[in-house]
């Protein structure tokens, strides 16, 4: 049977939408009326006439042909007429639309004497509506669809739950879609405000687990301006039936809602995109086909093949913001609803486009001018500070001279209006007040005026003796939120700590003087209390020391510290490397990104913030070029520091550019002669780039100073002599590596390889097996280890039973992880597998060191006499220039 | 033994072959599910066609496959067969025992509402040679009771579009009847 295309031509969209429309619009006419009313509203536009007239002729003619279906809808659905009084209060007008969870009236509120909007729960929802929607009635935003109450009434014997919400006036945005796309400007209005909408709900901690196009309503405010209202927040749930349930609009469902995850934020933020890409398109972004994936299912696993299948490219406008939103990964997606907001700032949107090395350069670098011009469309900021809420109004009096104080710059000026201009401020100041237990819980929130997008939001608990510092608080979340200059009093240290606090600094950034920099900050502290400078600093300190120690200890007392240097000032270039570095360590990568490029307008020449950019957030959000970028700028602002050299070294490593990767960790040892660790990696890289000679060199000045050789000397040596298919002298080594760390399962099974190569099968199959059984613990507790799983497929393959395991393994290896250590490894299970062809596919975007190293491993010999193979590395020689 | 999506597929693609394998696959299920769900599960509450679709879907599709494409596709094959499901019992009225079991509870009991069906059931393998597009909206709109929402949803097709092929599907249908009520009205 053919299938019903769902791709009718734009004209033909056009025309069902206006001629249905026309006719559902007359039938609700009386009888009589409906021809005139036709006319009338077709105005000389005949065919549309003549169309419409017809269809309602025909239904006339028809009275009610097959609408009764063949299954009856259940009763216990109440069906609502006009002219139905609930609650003696809210009179039914006319039905205004039918949801997947109910029916929506227009309503007349006659105690209020308001028009208003019923939307009826359907039966299967039983008598209670979700816990959601009470907490739906707090949320107030222009963007969100107000809802007043919840209400239970009884019709016709039966017992109705509804709620009120406000009347909109307007159609929804899936059937101005259905006019095709959105014109630029005005989607990226439309989206702002649907990311406002969505970012403030959340802040309640409402989740709207349905959103689609057809859940917006395009309205317009009193003055004529556009207001998009996002209708059905927290109602989507469905409550009481089997919550294991698959729901959603499909289009719109996220890849892990499929797999039966619950609705979430990051849902949420998928869906928005969904919508975005309507509006960019006129289409619903289709999925591609499913794969055949294995069924030992890893969460993320079947879409993760998707993962390739990325939104089709729209325009490099939207291209950046949709690929975050519609990452199939949540945690890849834009973590907040305000982050997407700040990201659909119109500066920031157009400057950001591609991921070119030279393009991000100009991101982090410029981050300055994106961030500037974002806010300020115009060339001044005006701010007012709208009057305080909750207790103690009067106590604020001075914020507003502090924050008058503040600075605009070349690329922005500053003003403070007077409360009573709020209205054409095109910032806001909302200042909340709240007396907790003998302390003030201060919360503040920065956003634009008109489309109340919100910059930054900022809370702070004070004590009687602190409340002192507010007034520059407040300036410094101005400061901070409309990139400006700080004042200059939070930079301010008094001669008493000085010294101290300017030693301190210094000893801070290398490790091996982290404990005395920690003793001389803390002696700063207790000279000049009031610097925020000083306790930020301190807060940096203790989250490096947090970082080296793992000890939960020190996390706590870098938070502490951080939120007392922000209880002075928020706005320091210091806080904000330490606050970007807390954050990284929690998981929160685009709050950190968004602290670390304020900390580079505060301290554009301070290498440490590129630093922490590219190692913290975007090596762990998997975004390498921006990372390179970045390490590269820290590196050629401070050539000198270590911990650039090796950072940037490490990345190299791992990336297999070995050659530069020798480059600079020769820099950082160096810099750093007695750190045995960067000496091994040293010797790591020199392995990789084929230079054996000088690795070993490096392992011996390891042993003579360290006197010690322990497993990583003598695993690093072993892999040499394989190298050099010296495998009978690598047997004792690695057997003394595993000695010392016995759960190594790489090391199991280069002791595999090493005994086969040597003739040994028996005790390479042992080792070899010893090796499964560790890996396979190890993925019991971490199933998404893509290195395991890749040595485990590895090892079945070489053990000579599973074929079909290794197989599997692999190939889900792959979908979690592809990093080179893993490819490796997939290349050596395929060719033992005798899958040549699979192997070689997988090196099409292979870097020429790593192919120059397989070519460099005896196992491989044959792999790579190929001429396949050949051909791939003869491809492929260009990528090391590309990449540069 | 085939997997249900493949078997979607080949449906799709025009195979009566598939499409009977579905249908021995299907109706069983939907039968059991039926009843269970009304006979003792959650009493006083009534279920919609769609949930009780939905349901056998879940049971039947694995999590890896279930897309928004085979959803629909599963729909359509589910108002296929409640299609099919009355011709059959109206063909054998004494059958009725041993078939789609408490599903019955929502199935017309009225005759001429199952005379109805049938001959719509008739007209449309002749609207199948000439607008295939038609049939499946007639399936789902009228067999199988979707709102034109969930209609819309599960044939991803604008909603406009759906209603227009609504009503022009009823249209046709209608002068087809349209000797035969004039015979009944007279």
């Amino acid at each position: 049977m053919p299938p019903i295309t769902a791709k009718s031509g734009l004209g033909e969209t056009l025309d069902n939408q206006r001629i249905m429309k026309l006719v559902e619009e007359a039938l609700r006419q009386p009888d009589d009326e409906r021809e005139q009313f036709l006319k009338q509203q077709c105005q000389g536009n005949s065919g549309d006439f003549e169309q419409a007239l017809s269809y309602v002729r025909w239904e006339q003619r028809m009275q009610g042909f097959l609408l009764d279906p063949v299954i009856k809808r259940q009763e216990g659905e109440p069906q609502l007429e006009a002219g139905d009084l609930l609650e003696n209060r809210f009179r039914i007008v006319r039905e205004l639309a039918q949801g997947g969870m109910g029916v929506v009236y227009e309503a007349q509120d006659e105690k209020l004497g308001r028009r208003i909007a019923l939307k009826c729960a359907k039966a299967g929802f039983g008598n209670e509506l979700p816990p959601e929607v009470r907490h739906a009635t707090e949320v107030s935003h222009p963007n969100v669809c107000k809802i007043y109450e919840i209400h239970t009434a009884t019709i016709r014997q039966q017992i109705v739950d509804f709620i009120t919400m406000e009347f909109l006036e307007g159609e929804t945005l899936a059937s101005r879609l259905n006019g095709g796309r959105i014109p630029r400007a005005e989607a990226l209005a439309i989206a702002r405000q649907l990311a406002a909408g969505v970012a403030e709900a959340h802040r309640n901690g409402v989740i709207h687990g349905d959103l689609k196009s057809n859940n917006v309503i395009l309205s317009r405010t009193i003055d004529g301006a556009l207001r998009a209202v996002i209708t059905d927040f927290g109602l989507a749930r469905r409550q009481g039936s089997q919550s294991r349930g698959i729901w959603g609009t499909p289009g719109y469902m996220a890849p892990e809602l499929w797999l039966g995850d619950q609705p979430s934020v990051a849902s949420d933020i998928y869906a928005l995109g969904v919508v975005f890409f309507e509006m960019a398109t006129g289409k619903v972004p289709s999925h591609g086909k499913t794969s055949k994936a294995p069924t030992n299912s890893l969460k993320a696993t079947p879409w993760l093949e998707a993962a390739s299948h990325k939104p089709p490219p729209v325009n490099r406008h939207w291209d950046r913001i949709l690929a975050r939103c519609l990452d199939p990964d949540p945690k890849k997606r834009y973590q907040t609803a305000d982050s997407l907001a700040a990201a659909l700032r119109p500066g920031h949107l157009w400057r950001n486009g591609t991921l070119a090395a030279t393009a991000a350069l100009a991101v982090i670098v410029t981050g300055v001018l994106t961030y500037r011009n974002a806010t300020a469309p115009a060339e001044t900021a005006t701010l007012a500070v709208l009057p305080v809420e909750g207790s103690g109004p009067t106590r604020l009096k001075n914020a507003e001279s502090e924050i008058g104080r503040l600075e605009g710059n070349k690329k922005i000026g500053f003003e403070l209006l007077p409360a009573e201009r709020a209205n054409s401020a095109t910032h806001l100041l909302r200042v909340n007040l709240a007396s907790i237990g003998g302390q003030t819980n201060l919360r503040a929130v920065l956003s634009e005026g008109p489309s109340q997008v919100t910059l930054k939001t900022w809370e702070g608990v004070y004590g009687n003796e602190q409340w002192k510092y507010v007034p520059q608080a407040l300036a410094g979340v101005v400061s901070a939120g409309l990139h400006l200059k700080p004042l200059a009093e939070s930079l301010f240290i008094n001669a008493q700590a000085s010294t101290a606090y300017a030693t301190g600094v210094q000893e801070i950034r290398q490790d091996s003087t982290l404990d005395a920099g920690l003793k001389d900050l803390g002696k700063a502290e207790a000279a000049n209390p009031d610097s925020p400078l000083i306790l930020a600093t301190i807060a940096e300190a203790e989250c490096i020391k947090y970082l080296t120690t793992q000890d939960d200890a020190w996390l706590k007392r870098s938070l502490e510290a951080e939120r007392q240097s922000e209880l002075r000032y928020p706005d320091t270039g210091a806080g904000h490397r330490a606050a970007g570095l807390l954050k990284a360590t929690a998981g929160r990568f685009d709050d950190a990104e968004a602290e670390l490029l304020r900390a580079i307008e505060l301290e554009p020449a301070n290498s440490e913030n590129y630093r922490r950019l590219g190692s913290f957030v975007y090596r762990n959000t998997n975004q390498f070029d921006k990372a390179l970028v970045a390490l590269r700028e820290a590196v050629e602002l401070q050539p000198g520091y270590y911990k650039n050299q090796q950072n940037l070294g490490e990345f190299y490593l791992e990336h297999a550019r070995y050659k530069e990767a020798v480059e600079h960790l020769l820099e950082t040892v160096k810099l750093l002669p007695n750190a045995p660790n960067v000496r091994y990696e040293l010797a790591q890289a020199y392995t990789d780039a084929g230079e054996f000679g000088k690795a070993r060199q490096s392992l011996n000045v390891i042993l003579e100073r360290t006197g010690k050789a322990g497993a990583q000397y003598q695993s690093q040596l072993a892999t040499i002599l394989m190298y050099e298919s010296k495998d009978a002298e690598a047997i004792p080594h690695l057997l003394s590596a595993v000695t010392e760390t016995p759960e190594d399962y790489v090391l199991w099974t280069r002791l595999g390889i090493a005994e086969r190569r040597a003739g040994h099968l028996a005790g390479s199959h042992e080792a070899m097996q010893k090796a499964l059984v560790i890996a396979e613990r190890e993925l019991t507790q971490n199933p998404a280890n893509g290195r395991a799983r890749s040595v485990l497929g590895y090892v079945c393959a070489q053990l000579g039973r599973q074929r079909a395991r290794a197989e599997s393994e692999t190939a889900q290896a792959l979908q979690l992880d592809r990093e080179w250590d893993v490819i490796w490894m997939a290349v050596l299970t395929y060719e033992t597998l005798g899958m040549r062809d699979t192997a070689i596919a997988l090196l099409r975007t292979a870097p020429a060191e790593i192919l120059e190293d397989f070519g460099r491993w005896p196992d491989l010999a044959e792999f790579t006499a190929d001429s396949r193979f050949k051909e791939v590395t003869a491809a492929n020689a260009g990528n090391k220039e590309k990449q540069r | 033994m085939k997997e249900i999506t493949e078997l979607l597929q080949e449906w799709r693609g025009g195979s009566h072959d598939a499409e009977n394998e579905l249908f021995s696959l299907v109706m069983p299920r939907l039968r059991r599910l039926a009843q269970h769900l009304m006979l003792g599960e959650r009493p006083g509450q009534s279920i919609q066609a769609t949930e009780l679709v939905d349901q056998v879907y879940l049971g039947m599709v694995a999590v890896k496959d279930r897309d928004w494409q085979n959803r629909g596709h599963f729909f359509a094959l589910a108002a296929r067969a409640m299609r099919h499901h009355l011709i059959d019992r109206a063909r054998r009225p004494h059958a009725d025992k041993i078939s789609m079991g408490a599903l019955q509870n929502v199935l017309p009991a009225d005759s001429s509402k199952l005379d109805l069906a049938v001959t719509v059931d008739r007209l449309l393998n002749e609207m199948q040679t000439v607008k295939p597009e038609w049939c499946r909206v007639v399936e789902v709109k009228y067999f199988l009771g979707l709102t034109d929402d969930e209609a819309a949803a599960v044939l991803s097709m604008p909603v406009r579009t759906l209603q227009r092929a609504w009503r022009d599907a009823r249209q046709w249908l209608f002068l087809k009847m349209e000797p035969a009520r004039a015979a009944n009205h007279s």
